[in-house]
């Protein structure tokens, strides 16, 4: 049997499926784009417990070296798991562009049709540079103004 | 459509980033040249998330403004200007920097070479014309943009003088091209290829350029070397897709 030469591997291989399921429990990544990931964690888990398995397969694969297949496979998953990544970073970046161009374009119509003249100085920037507890005490003074301000003026 | 008292509207795209110095005179050059060469001139600031005063600026000189709520890079903010020209119907749009680089006076050569026959689906401004006048670029841009105007020509078939110039006028052909897909970042020479692969009618005038007034360049020497690789690559890639379709899908 030859779990005891590969116990440090499967650790190194729980955590960071433990890792990766502590972020789906916080809701920071989303099981649809870290499943393939998560599945591709269990197979090597899978690999470091039973390596027979990789000498059986490597074997019949024409490798000499089990090590050289085991190597081989993994690399081929992960490019192609990149290479999801990066298709769906790219669809991602066009969307966020082209809705951020027609958030624009609907807001100048809207300044336009309304004829209020832009004000918000740097409104995306500022809160981030800025102090944010200020700014938002600011932000919340300038909304309050406007009905206090119309409710005198109609009395 | 608006009625105009002129045959033909052109939308101005200014793309400007923490401009705010020198937006103001180049909206106000812009709005007295309206109405010299014929043709009623619309300016449009589109703000690409400046944390300065730039949009207010550009209002307070006259100008339409479109802020957009988060900096997309020079190609996102063009494209945002020429979606506006195509949906409203303009005559033609032209891209003007919003550093002061491109005089609004030169704005005639453009609108000039537009009317000539055949018509031109895109006039770009070059300062490499015959007579060489006013700013000339330094040796290391004219280098790189020596070797952008040979990858054009040898791999796109695009003979363009001044590959990087983003003083241009975009036709309805251009508008229909480019509202749908235009480069993020680096645009101008990718741009031309894009053009040439939808086979495009480019033209060029020369016209007389100043050194910026105010701001910095997007251009710095450390992404020189991206730069020109991804333009280079970007070139190659637009012309294998022409030759599979005439027409480049947008993603």
């Amino acid at each position: 049997m030859e779990f005891e030469r590969y116990w440090i591997f499967a650790i190194c291989c729980t955590v960071v499926v433990a890792m990766l399921v502590r972020l789906l429990l916080r809701e920071r990544v989303s099981l649809q784009h870290s499943l393939a990931f998560l599945l591709f964690m269990m197979g090597v888990l899978t690999i470091a417990v039973f390596p027979s398995l990789t000498y059986r397969l490597g074997r019949l694969m024409g490798f000499t070296l089990p090590s050289n297949f085991f190597f081989a496979i993994l690399i081929g998953i992960l490019v192609m798991l990149h290479m999801g990544t990066v298709i769906a970073l790219s669809r991602l970046e066009a969307r966020t562009i082209a809705l951020t161009q027609e958030l624009g374009l609907v807001q100048e119509q809207m300044v336009r049709l309304s004829g209020v003249a832009p004000h918000r100085a740097g409104a995306s920037e500022s809160a981030a540079h800025g102090n944010l507890a200020s700014e938002t005490a600011k932000a919340v003074a300038n909304r309050t103004d406007t009905p206090a301000a119309s409710g005198a003026s109609s009395t | 459509m608006i009625c105009s008292p002129f045959a033909m509207r052109a939308l101005i795209v200014v793309p400007a980033l923490n401009e705010e110095r020198s937006v103001g005179p180049l909206v106000a050059d812009l709005r007295a040249e309206s109405g010299k060469h014929g043709v009623e001139i619309v300016p449009v600031v589109i703000d690409d998330g400046s944390t300065d005063r730039t949009s207010q600026v550009a209002a307070a000189a006259g100008a339409r403004v479109v802020q957009l709520p988060k900096n997309l890079g020079i190609g996102g903010a063009v494209q945002t200007g020429l979606r506006l020209a195509w949906r409203e119907g303009f005559s033609c749009a032209v891209q003007i920097d919003g550093d002061g680089q491109h005089p609004p006076h030169e704005l005639g050569k453009l609108f000039a070479a537009f009317r000539g026959s055949p018509t031109p689906d895109l006039v770009v401004g070059t300062r490499y014309g015959d007579d060489r006048q006013g700013f000339q670029s330094t040796v290391l841009r004219r280098l790189g943009s020596g070797w952008l105007r040979w990858v054009l020509r040898a791999v796109a078939g695009v003979r363009s003088t001044d590959p990087t110039s983003g003083y241009r006028l975009y036709g309805p052909r251009a508008l229909a091209l480019f509202e749908r897909t235009y480069p993020y970042d680096y645009p101008e020479p990718e741009s031309l290829a894009m053009a040439r692969a939808a086979g495009l009618n480019i033209t060029e005038v020369p016209v007389v350029m100043r050194p910026r007034t105010a701001g910095s360049s997007s251009i710095r020497s450390w992404r020189t070397a991206y730069y020109m690789l991804k333009v280079s690559i970007a070139v190659a890639l637009c012309y294998a897709r022409s030759a599979r379709r005439p027409w480049p899908k947008a993603m």
